[in-house]
C-alpha cells in the first residue's frame, strides 16, 4: 500500500497528477498483486507440501494465472476509462508494442522447441514478456511523444 | 487475393463470384472436398502420407476461390465489411505473402524432419522460419493500424487486436500456472500466437455486436 501511496504522490509521468483512471488502475494492480503472491503461495503449500491432486489442486494452481490475466483487465479498464485522448493513445500504443513483441518471441520459440533446438517453457513466460513489452512500448511513445504513458 | 491486390480498379458490378460461382458454392466445394479427403485417410484409402498432402491442394484452391468470390461481393457493396481501401489490399498481399512462406517453410520442415544428417545450426535456421513468418502477420496487422487513413476502421482493428491479445495472454497465464503444477500438458509456445487468431476473430465479433461491422482484419 505505501508503493501505491507513493506511486500516487509523485507521479509526475508525463507531467500531469494521477487521473482517476489512473489511481484505479493503480489500485486494482496493487489488489491483484496481493491476491496474486498470497494465491501462489498457497498453491504451493497445497500442492507441493501437502500433495493435494484433482480438482482442489487445479482450483488452486488456476488462482495465480487468473490473478496474472487479471492484469489484462486492467489495462484494458485504464483505456476504457481514461479521459485524455493523448494519454488513451499512449497506453493503446504500449498494448500493442508489447503484444508485437510477446506474440513474435512465442511464435518463434514454438517452432524452435516443437523441434527440440530449444527447451520448454511455461506458458505464463509470454505474459511476463507483454509485461516487459509494455515498458519497451513506454520507450518508444517517450521517444516519439516525449511521454511515457503508464509505467506501473 | 493476389489478383486483387494487383488490380486497384473496383470490380464490375457485373462481375459476380468467381469463375462465376459465389462464396457458398465455393464454401461447399471446401467443406466437400475435405471431407473427402479426410474420409480416404481415415478409412486407410490413402495410406501414403504425401499423397494425402498433394490431394490438399484442392481444398486450398477452393479456399482461396471462396475468399476472392467474398472480396468480389464485399467490393460490389453487396457483403457485411466495408469495402477495401489501398492499406487493406496492401493489407491482405502481406498476409497472404507471409502466408505462403509459413506454408513452404513449415513443408521444409515437415519433410526435413527425422533426418540426421542435418546439422543443428541448419535445423535451427530452418526452425526459425515458420515463427518469422507467422511475425510477418503482426507485421502486417500493425501496418494496416499505420496505413489505414479511416478513424473509424482503425479503431475496429485497433479494438480487435486488444481483445485478442487479452484472450491470448489470459489463457497463457492460467494455462502456464496448471502446468507449473503438472495438471495440464506442456504446449508448444506457437498454441498462443494460434489462440490470438482466435481472438482477433472474437473481436471482430465484437466489432460486429457493438460497431455493427466486422471491421477489416
Amino acid at each position: 500500500m505505501p508503493v501505491v501511496s507513493a506511486a500516487l504522490s509523485d507521479n509526475d509521468v508525463g507531467k500531469r497528477p494521477a487521473s482517476p483512471s489512473t489511481r484505479r488502475y493503480l489500485w486494482r494492480l496493487a489488489g491483484t498483486m496481493v491476491f496474486y503472491l498470497g494465491s501462489l503461495f498457497l498453491a504451493e503449500y497445497v500442492i507441493e507440501d501437502l500433495l493435494v491432486t484433482g480438482p482442489i489442486a487445479a482450483i488452486c494452481a488456476a488462482l495465480p494465472g487468473l490473478a496474472f490475466a487479471g492484469v489484462f483487465w486492467i489495462f484494458a479498464a485504464l483505456i476504457v476509462e481514461e479521459k485524455d485522448e493523448f494519454f488513451r493513445l499512449l497506453y493503446v500504443r504500449q498494448g500493442l508494442i508489447a503484444t508485437g513483441i510477446a506474440l513474435t518471441a512465442a511464435a518463434v520459440w514454438g517452432f524452435l522447441e516443437r523441434y527440440f533446438i530449444v527447451e520448454h517453457v511455461e506458458a505464463f513466460w509470454w505474459p511476463t514478456i507483454w509485461c516487459f513489452g509494455l515498458g519497451i512500448g513506454a520507450i518508444f511513445n517517450k521517444l516519439k511523444y516525449d511521454a511515457f504513458g503508464s509505467v506501473h | 487475393m493476389m489478383t486483387l491486390a494487383n488490380n486497384p480498379t473496383p470490380a464490375k458490378p457485373s462481375a459476380r463470384g468467381f469463375l462465376g460461382r459465389g462464396p457458398g458454392f465455393w464454401f461447399g466445394m471446401t467443406a466437400g472436398t475435405t471431407a473427402a479427403i479426410v474420409g480416404l485417410a481415415l478409412s486407410d484409402a490413402i495410406e501414403n502420407e504425401a499423397v494425402i498432402f498433394i490431394l490438399f491442394i484442392a481444398p486450398l484452391f477452393t479456399l482461396v476461390a471462396m475468399a476472392v468470390s467474398l472480396l468480389r461481393a464485399n467490393e460490389n457493396g453487396s457483403g457485411e465489411c466495408v469495402p477495401k481501401g489501398e492499406a487493406q489490399r496492401r493489407y491482405i498481399k502481406r498476409v497472404a505473402v507471409s502466408t505462403s512462406l509459413y506454408l513452404a517453410s513449415f513443408a521444409a520442415l515437415t519433410f526435413t524432419d527425422g533426418t540426421a544428417e542435418i546439422p543443428r545450426a541448419a535445423r535451427f535456421a530452418l526452425a526459425l522460419l515458420p515463427g518469422l513468418a507467422v511475425s510477418g502477420i503482426f507485421w502486417a496487422i500493425a501496418r494496416l493500424i499505420l496505413e489505414e487513413t479511416d478513424e473509424f476502421l482503425r479503431m475496429l482493428t485497433i479494438r480487435q487486436t486488444l481483445i485478442a491479445s487479452a484472450i491470448a495472454l489470459s489463457a497463457a497465464s492460467i494455462w502456464g500456472f496448471l502446468e507449473a503444477a503438472d495438471l495440464v500438458p506442456h504446449l508448444d509456445a506457437y498454441w498462443i500466437a494460434i489462440a490470438w487468431f482466435v481472438g482477433l476473430f472474437i473481436g471482430a465479433l465484437t466489432n460486429r455486436i457493438e460497431h455493427g461491422t466486422w471491421g477489416a482484419a
